[in-house]
């Protein structure tokens, strides 16, 4: 088995117990930055070290997840900017765990302003500071 | 433009990954006609344009540091802090006091970010500048071992280029990389660890095990630093050479425990326990993230620089990066604490550029594998430049105007005319006045008040203990400068997670006030003395 193979079986075994989970996460934070403090984000946990590095080490995992799913897509590829078709050859029938972790990532990293945005005029609430 | 450079400070510089792929898009845009691999012609252009602009980034990094070195004024509020304690250490008194002790000084950082400060004010005599050209020439000099250990993997003209990369990258975060806090000195260790590993033999051990223990005696974040380095080591020496290190190390690690009777291991530990009691915070860890990811580029680009049949697959390639990810890996998370950030990152970056150059290393001049790559490395520099420019203009319209004012000489020539008294400084609101309080130490030889560990105690749930409040009582010190017109110990404390809490609490207020007496001014101080000396 290449190296490379060898990735892309344990990423995509490690997949369920870490993405979906950070889905969660996430939306909880898209609501926190909507409707609460935004830089300030779970305080209630994060102020509790007992809470704060699991849950800060499910945020980096993911991330790594994810990097090291980019270098399997680039190698595999041969090329630092893999096209759609090379990935989705990459990846088959997983195809759209990567869609999906992409999209959660996208959905964590959109602009904080908007947020603020969504949180004022469609959910009706008045986010602190 | 001063209001432009910092509007986009403030709005884009904590978004250094996403500039460089914005650039990156832009790039490949318009680049979309160009051939699938650029000529050797074009990649030599622009090889020397990319070298061009390191090296005009370590003349701009040399000049930055000594000038900052030669002014006896600091830049950021805990500077002070360290060669304040670092001449306590020199008197004999703890480095780390105890939880309840009167004194209000002690950090959790390691004694040996404070032991060299206090060498080198013996050396050279207590004076501010002593400590800050401590600071600045450990940066330049790591630079320099840098560049030796660069020049093992590439030429000349790629290793100077590099360097300047490295001084690039340190400019972004102005002048924190040759500040008189232990940043400096980690990359001293860093840099000297790298470049000793290079060479090998029984030394290359020695040195990186000194290197690594020192490291842990500046922050307790220090194996993470050294991880790398130690991959390296062992790449080159295997494990005999690796174990002979971690002997080093930790003996490096215990002897200022057992060498300084004023360094308590008990009680170092107990200001570290204390700190890392304060949770994380996930905006920080998102940030850190980003700029670990951007620090990253160069070591990806410089990968896929290859054609793809000769791409670098050396062990020790293998190793570094993969020891330097668990490395950046383990500081992100640690980084994430209330008051730290992605700074704790910089010490990384000598290895980054090691691990580029190994990459470069046996890359033809005028060949890129990729047709990304090259956007992709001119991106990277364009951020990096625009980032280090609007910090570096920032830090220079911040601190230029400070250098004008000669609060040294006035403090000197109060502390003159009140021989035998002890003075110490207070503090206000405003924080820069109070930056040249190690003047007033190295006088009094006392320091009952330190405000940034003040406030680093209060966010791990600390207040002002009841001794601190009876020697204020007892007018341990006879007289407190205070920024002139402000109100003494008024200010809040910064963190955001304290939502501006007084960092001074009301029962110490009402003792200082009670205690002490608006007496006078000098030119830049209020001067509060003790009640019962004014009375005399």
């Amino acid at each position: 088995m290449r190296s490379g193979d060898a990735a892309r079986l344990w990423l995509v075994r490690a997949w369920w117990p870490i993405v979906p989970v950070f889905a969660l996460l996430v939306v909880r934070l898209v609501y926190e930055r909507a409707c609460a403090s935004p830089y300030e984000l779970l305080p209630d946990v994060t102020s509790n070290s007992l809470y704060a590095w699991p849950l800060a080490m499910l945020y980096l995992g993911v991330h790594c997840w994810a990097l090291t799913a980019y270098l399997v897509t680039a190698g595999g590829a041969g090329t630092l900017l893999p096209g759609l078709s090379a990935a989705r050859a990459t990846w088959g029938s997983h195809w759209p765990k990567i869609v999906f972790t992409v999209a959660v990532l996208a959905l964590e990293y959109s602009p904080i302003p908007f947020w603020r945005l969504v949180g004022q005029t469609v959910l009706q609430c008045r986010g602190g500071l | 433009m001063i209001d432009v450079l910092e509007f986009f400070r403030i709005r884009f510089s904590g978004r250094p990954l996403l500039l460089s792929l914005a650039l990156l898009a832009v790039a490949l845009v318009v680049m979309r006609r160009t051939p699938l691999r650029p000529s050797p012609s074009s990649v030599r252009t622009a090889s020397r344009a990319l070298g061009g602009v390191g090296i005009a980034s370590l003349l701009a990094y040399v000049a930055l540091a000594v000038y900052y070195a030669r002014d006896p004024h600091f830049f950021d509020y805990a500077e002070p802090t360290m060669t304040a304690i670092a001449w306590l250490f020199q008197l004999g008194q703890p480095i780390h006091h105890e939880a309840d002790s009167a004194a209000r000084y002690a950090h959790m950082y390691g004694p040996m970010a404070f032991i060299p400060h206090g060498v080198a004010l013996r050396l050279f005599g207590p004076s501010i500048e002593a400590s800050k050209w401590l600071g600045a020439g450990a940066a330049l000099v790591s630079l320099f071992l840098l560049y030796l250990a660069l020049r093992s993997r590439v030429h000349i003209a790629r290793a100077l280029a590099l360097t300047g990369y490295c001084a690039l990258l340190y400019l972004i975060f102005r002048n924190l990389t040759f500040w008189t806090r232990p940043e400096p000195l980690q990359l001293f260790c860093m840099s000297a660890g790298l470049y000793a590993a290079t060479r090998g033999g029984i030394v290359a051990s020695l040195v990186v095990g000194a290197s690594a223990g020192v490291l842990l005696n500046l922050k307790i974040t220090g194996p993470l630093y050294s991880l790398p380095v130690v991959a390296l080591l062992y790449t080159r020496g295997g494990l005999r050479a690796v174990a002979i290190a971690t002997v080093t190390g930790a003996v490096a690690a215990i002897l200022p425990f057992v060498v300084f009777p004023n360094v308590s291991l008990e009680s170092y530990l107990l200001w570290v326990r204390l700190s890392a009691k304060n949770g994380l915070l996930l905006a920080t860890l998102r940030q850190n993230i980003e700029w670990a990811a951007f620090f990253l580029l160069p070591v990806l680009l410089s990968y896929f620089a290859h054609p793809r049949e000769a791409r670098p697959a050396a062990s020790e390639d293998r190793w570094v990066v993969g020891a330097l990810l668990a490395g950046i890996c383990g500081t992100v998370l640690a980084a994430s604490k209330p008051g730290a950030t992605v700074y704790h990152l910089v010490p990384f970056l000598p290895v980054i550029c090691y691990a580029t150059a190994s990459h470069l290393r046996s890359l033809p001049s005028g060949i890129v594998g990729d047709r990304a790559v090259l956007p992709g490395a001119m991106a990277f520099a364009a951020t990096s430049v625009v980032l280090a420019l609007v910090q570096v203009v920032s830090f220079l319209h911040t601190f230029a105007p400070r250098t004008a004012g000669n609060e040294v000489a006035d403090l000197r020539a109060f502390v003159a005319s009140h021989p035998g008294a002890v003075v110490e400084m207070g503090y206000g609101r405003d924080d820069r006045p109070t930056l040249l309080r190690p003047e007033l130490v190295f006088r009094s030889g006392s320091y009952l008040l330190d405000a940034p560990a003040v406030q680093e105690h209060q966010l791990s749930g600390i207040e002002i203990p009841p001794s601190t409040i009876e020697a204020i009582r007892a007018c341990r010190v006879e007289f407190w400068l205070i920024p002139q017109g402000q109100e003494p110990f008024s200010g809040p404390n910064r963190y955001p997670a304290m939502h501006l809490k007084p960092l001074f609490s009301e029962s110490f207020r009402r003792a200082f006030f009670e205690s002490y007496v608006l007496q006078g001014r000098t030119r830049y101080y209020d001067v509060w003395q003790c009640r019962t000396g004014a009375a005399r």
